[in-house]
């Protein structure tokens, strides 16, 4: 079903269009690379404070208000450049193990998020400026930073052609 | 002169161990992309407050103080991972216009940001929400900014 859909998007005339154009796969590639980075650092900051190791002075509770608004920011950019990456060139990811790798780890950074925000930080006042924030906080800091640093690593081995990476059956 | 400096880095054991490696050139982009993220998150969050956003009920020099040691260390990390890139990819990286273009960039990036950025976000706190401060802060991000996407370019090109 899901290589359906790649085949599908793949013989689109706009998907044929993006791919073939001159500028238009470079530029956008270009602005999801230096989106995820403007997303992955600001989400590090946040990390740092939660695990205690960076910008103690700060309330925890400051931190995750004031830099939401730009990480979702950064995230829309960055994941509208990436579907329109995927969509112009769907044949070249889909069989890609890296590329899977990289979804399913945003999947689990993204349920790591929730998780917190509806258990941990519900409590957030008792420990709001505390220089080391419980170990459910920390828990959850440090899982999003190795998550979050897996979206990057497998991201750039999708993108590079390093590591044969290929699926052990043809697309 | 130049050319002769980068084809000796090319001919240099290290590069001949690294493009004989099939894991030591990923590895290296790879610890350079997480570095950057490193020091793109301290750059950030201070520019952010300087354009009198982010961490608001600071003031930009404790803002500053706090990202201070990941900034420095994350532009470390971007030296220690970046060189071996140099080395390894010296004649293809002489002969890529976005390389020098990133070059010429980073150079004015580097000396803006530990000059000009570092004056402002010392300053009088009184001077933290002025459109100084708003300015040196958007020109800060423009100009890593630019840096990150030269940088992709040259893999690109």
């Amino acid at each position: 079903m899901i290589r359906s859909l790649f085949l599908w998007i793949d013989s689109l005339e706009s998907s044929i269009a993006l791919r073939e154009s001159d500028y238009g796969y470079a530029i956008l590639l270009t602005i999801h690379v230096v989106t995820i980075i403007m997303f992955a650092g600001l989400i590090l900051m946040m990390d740092l404070r939660l695990l205690g190791w960076g910008h103690r002075s700060s309330r925890v509770s400051q931190v995750q208000s004031r830099l939401f608004p730009w990480q979702m920011f950064a995230m829309g950019a960055n994941g509208l450049t990436g579907l329109a990456l995927v969509y112009a060139q769907p044949l070249r990811y889909y069989p890609k193990i890296f590329f899977w790798l990289k979804m399913a780890l945003m999947a689990l950074a993204g349920l790591n998020a929730l998780v917190f925000h509806f258990t941990t930080y519900k409590s957030v006042a008792q420990w709001d400026t505390a220089p080391v924030p419980p170990p459910g906080a920390r828990r959850a800091g440090f899982i999003g930073l190795v998550l979050w640093a897996g979206v990057l690593v497998f991201g750039r081995l999708t993108a590079y052609n390093w590591i044969d990476t290929w699926w052990p059956w043809p697309i | 002169m130049l050319l002769r400096m980068f084809e000796w880095m090319q001919a240099s054991a290290f590069t001949t161990a690294v493009q004989n490696s099939w894991w030591a050139g990923a590895a290296f982009n790879v610890l350079h992309l997480l570095t950057l993220a490193v020091f793109a998150g301290a750059l950030l969050l201070v520019d952010l407050r300087l354009l009198g956003t982010g961490l608001r009920e600071q003031s930009v020099a404790r803002v500053a103080a706090d990202a201070r040691p990941w900034l420095i260390g994350g532009l470390v990390g971007l030296a220690i991972t970046g060189a071996p890139q140099l080395v390894s990819l010296a004649v293809r990286n002489y002969y890529n216009f976005y390389f020098w273009f990133k070059m010429a960039v980073l150079a004015v990036a580097l000396i803006y940001t530990f000059t000009i950025r570092q004056r402002v976000v010392t300053a009088d706190e009184s001077r933290s929400d002025s459109l100084q401060a708003k300015l040196v802060g958007g020109l800060s991000i423009v100009l890593w900014s630019v840096v990150t996407a030269t940088a992709r370019m040259i893999g690109l090109s």
